[in-house]
């Protein structure tokens, strides 16, 4: 039992690990397609025009969102890292002293970076769709409303990849914070089942008696 | 840095730590604790009788008992269970 434990959880850790590097990956690229966004936008002759605007305040956005995603991913990775190189320490087979000091560490890793961790996933998301609405945005050259649609016509055809590549770092962003969410709703899970159980471990501790 | 840890979590750390005897000084720094709540929880842990205090000429230790094994299995069950959950996907 001790064994499939120890390999779960460090299965886990590496996947946790994986998934915020990977976030931090995309925070980056969300930083430099966002700026690309801005300086193409400005080149071009500046914020005249619905597309021209929305390019910026999409290209803005994503650089702000990304700044603060690399932020908090790179707290939460610091604490990945140090508790790897900790369970990587440990003789193997691991004890079952040695699991369960283990996965307190977890436990209160997760605890700290709760809000960390879930700044990752709103930034993530919004920085998704962000860079969607730019890379949508980079590919129009007019977009115009009338009461019964809409009409936009594209740019040329050397826009094309770039729109396609925002649009694949937009996929991506979204996809790295439903991992992200997962994750999080499993580990709120377990948190919650410790307070559950507090109140057994009052009663041994003999507390309840109080 | 320990990070944020529940009182039980902090008793289950002493209570292990202490399964050979130690000073309160080697206590407070493995558990990372400061030394007034370290001396609130080795107090409360033995007034418990899951610590018992070894007097040895000027040295005093303190070394968990065996009462403290219902706790300390109970714990380990607890923790280890909450592994039974595990986000079921790959990268």
């Amino acid at each position: 039992m001790t064994l499939n434990i120890s390999e779960q959880s460090a299965r886990e850790l590496r996947r946790f690990f994986g998934v915020t590097l990977l976030n931090l990956v995309l925070g980056v690229l969300a930083i430099a397609f966002g700026l690309q966004g801005i300086v193409t936008t400005l080149e071009q002759g500046g914020i005249l025009g619905l597309a021209p605007l929305i390019r910026l305040l999409a290209g803005g956005a994503g650089v702000i969102l990304g700044l603060l995603w690399i932020r908090s991913g790179t707290q939460v990775l610091k604490g990945i890292v140090a508790l790897r190189e900790e369970y990587r320490a440990v003789e193997k087979p691991i004890s079952e002293v040695t699991l369960t000091g283990l996965i307190v560490r977890m436990v209160s890793l997760y605890r700290d970076h709760q809000g960390s961790v879930s700044i990752m996933i709103l930034a993530g998301t919004l920085c998704g769709f962000s860079l969607f609405v730019l890379g949508l945005a980079t590919g129009v050259e007019v977009f115009e409303i009338y009461n019964g649609g809409m009409t936009f016509t594209l740019n040329n055809l050397l826009i094309i990849p770039a729109m396609v590549l925002t649009l694949g770092v937009a996929l991506a962003s979204l996809l790295s914070s439903w991992y992200f969410s997962r994750f999080v709703r499993v580990w709120n899970q377990r948190l919650h089942e410790i307070e559950k159980s507090e109140h057994a471990l009052k009663t041994t501790l003999g507390l309840m008696e109080e | 840095m320990r990070g944020r840890r529940t009182i039980y979590e902090i008793y289950w750390e002493i209570l292990i730590y202490c399964k050979s005897p130690r000073s309160f000084t080697s206590i407070i720094n493995r558990c990372d604790l400061n030394s007034k709540i370290g001396q609130e929880h080795l107090e409360f842990l033995e007034t418990r009788g899951y610590l018992e205090i070894i007097q040895e000429e000027t040295r005093t230790s303190y070394r968990t008992t065996a009462k403290a094994d219902g706790y300390i299995d109970h714990f380990t069950h607890l923790y280890q269970s909450l592994f039974d959950t595990i986000p079921r996907f790959k990268i």
